[in-house]
């Protein structure tokens, strides 16, 4: 049996400062904590449940650790076999956003920041209880160190990007990687 | 415009692989590179990537032969340099299991 990894991207799109990838993939139990694993639980979003954030608002802030200071903007849109929420990042030209884009290789996993509004739970044998996001609103995508994010699969798969490396960067990418 | 090339990388050996093609917007330099596991027991046609361009979609694929050889923890990276500029592009990603 053959195995793949496949990605894609559209070269011509070079207005840059670009992070592109999954958000999450619906119906994929994850284990999650609110109070920095002091408790977890496993948690999934089902489909459609961000229809509607998705209805009433086009673009949402990106920060880098879920730290609140915005370093660009994000818009959804869904995979082709509506799996997935996929996410266009456009990453502001900013001391901050420059840092990101130096350090992105220490960055691959996302997180998204969002308000619970309407919830259920199901059982299975593997999981045991599974906390299901029926309805929530979108707040924003947070850039994840590597190894950080808490959802599986949900990573930045495509970066563009001018060559970054100043000592000013330098800095900052070691300031950002200190969050 | 489109092209599809076929390039073979031996499992376990580290290897960059370099490619030229055109889109309308110009010239592309395209970079494949992979750290491969060391595992005995495979051939080189084990493991393979394949690059397909349609237009300016580009599709860059991994192919193995046994999923052993797709490292969960490794991160697979492909780039795409626009010729004669810094300006790249990098697809990557880690073989997920759901």
């Amino acid at each position: 049996m053959t195995e793949t990894l496949s990605r894609a991207t559209q070269v011509e799109d070079y207005t840059g400062r670009t992070l592109e990838g999954v958000a999450y993939r619906y119906g994929n139990p994850s284990r999650v904590t609110d109070d920095g694993w002091k408790s977890s639980y496993f948690e999934e979003i089902t489909s459609g449940a961000d229809a509607k954030t998705l209805r009433e608002r086009t673009s949402f802030p990106v920060d880098v650790m879920h730290a609140g200071d915005s370093i660009g903007s994000v818009s959804f849109h869904h995979s082709d076999d509506e799996k997935a929420l996929l996410f266009r990042a456009v990453i502001d030209k900013s001391d901050e956003g420059d840092a990101l884009l130096a350090a992105i290789e220490e960055f691959k996993d996302v997180s998204v920041a969002f308000d619970a509004l309407r919830s259920a739970q199901r059982v299975t044998e593997f999981h045991g209880p599974i906390t299901q996001r029926k309805e929530i609103r979108l707040r924003a995508l947070a850039i994840a160190a590597t190894g950080t994010g808490l959802v599986k699969g949900a990573e930045i798969q495509v970066v563009r990007s001018a060559g970054l490396e100043t000592p000013r960067l330098i800095e900052l990418r070691a300031r950002l990687l200190r969050l | 415009m489109s092209a599809r090339r076929d390039i073979h990388i031996d499992a376990g050996a580290t290897d960059r692989q370099v490619i030229t093609f055109s889109t309308d917007q110009g010239a592309y330099t395209f970079e494949a590179f992979i750290e491969a596991p060391i595992i005995d027991g495979y051939e080189s046609d084990d493991l393979a990537y394949t690059v397909s361009q349609v237009g300016a979609v580009v599709t860059c694929v991994l192919s193995a032969t046994d999923t052993a050889l797709l490292d969960p923890s490794r991160l697979y990276v492909w780039k795409l340099v626009r010729t004669g500029t810094d300006v790249e592009t990098i697809l990557r990603g880690n073989v997920v299991v759901f």
